[in-house]
């Protein structure tokens, strides 16, 4: 039987510290992920976020770990994970504020209508200048 | 609002000359880049003139992009818009207002209109998460290539 072939995964040292440091149970919860995204790589990534200067997808992706802590991740090849950055995002929070500053309704304004971390194949196909494979 | 106007135009003039990069060259498109060209000009220098009186207001800025001051003042904290430096009280530049009305626009035309503000939503979390010191950090450390196997 042939083995499937397992992502390799590397990390910024700024992610590779806060993965140090991250309370028990989010660390915990951080090891699940590891083994997923090495198995399934971009498929385990969560959702794409947006870029900073328009409505289309970025190059990096978004994991909810627990609770508030957010894990970003991006695809320099098909074969590698890299983890960028961990941290704690206040979501709900942020969401709140949209009511009072744009009278946006905080209400069912989750970022649930998000695309795929492997939206478009990304990042098997495609080459940007930076070396980023996209769909 | 003059200063907006001139600013506006400028960058609309920008936008419509790299569509016209793309069309095939001819006659008729080297007199329509000429005719940009000067109207770039004048542009230009209304914008330089307008810009010795001073930026945006605060309550300009809200007004244009149909938002409160509180969050005009939020978004210029936040480094989404740029104040000008040393003037009390503040003033905006107008280039960054413009480029905001752009970022508001594009969202409601891309969105149906019952889908634009959880459109405008997303974008704003998601520029809010990547703002944050620890994502910050780790994305200039993945600019620059620095990684560790784990």
């Amino acid at each position: 039987m042939q083995s499937k072939m397992l992502f390799r995964i590397q990390a910024t040292p700024a992610a590779k510290k806060a993965i140090e440091s991250l309370p028990r149970r989010t660390a915990g919860r951080f090891e699940q992920l590891r083994q997923e995204l090495r198995s399934n790589g971009c498929k385990a990534g969560g959702y794409r976020l947006l870029s900073d200067d328009r409505t289309t997808p970025s190059t990096y992706c978004c994991k909810h770990l627990d609770r508030d802590w957010r894990v970003v991740t991006t695809f320099r090849t098909e074969r590698i994970v890299r983890i960028v950055a961990i941290g704690r995002h206040d979501g709900p929070g942020f969401y709140a504020g949209l009511s009072s500053e744009l009278g946006i309704s905080s209400t069912g304004q989750r970022r649930d209508a998000k695309p795929g971390c492997c939206v478009g194949n990304w990042p098997s196909i495609g080459h940007d200048p930076n070396g980023y494979r996209y769909g | 609002m003059a200063l907006l106007e001139a600013e506006e135009l400028l960058d609309q003039v920008a936008r419509e000359r790299s569509t016209l990069s793309d069309a095939p060259t001819g006659d008729a498109l080297n007199a329509l880049n000429e005719t940009f060209d000067r109207i770039e000009t004048i542009a230009r220098r209304l914008r330089d003139a307008l810009s010795d009186v001073g930026g945006v207001s605060v309550e300009q800025a809200a007004s244009r992009l149909n938002v409160t001051a509180p969050t005009i003042r939020k978004w210029i904290r936040e480094d989404f818009l740029e104040p000008i430096p040393d003037r009390k009280p503040v003033e905006i530049d107008a280039r960054s207002v413009v480029r905001v009305e752009r970022i508001l626009d594009k969202v409601r035309e891309t969105y149906p209109a019952r889908e634009w503000t959880r459109a405008l939503g997303a974008f704003l979390h998601d520029r809010d998460l990547l703002a944050q010191d620890w994502a910050r950090e780790g994305i200039e450390q993945a600019k620059r290539g620095e990684f560790v196997d784990l």
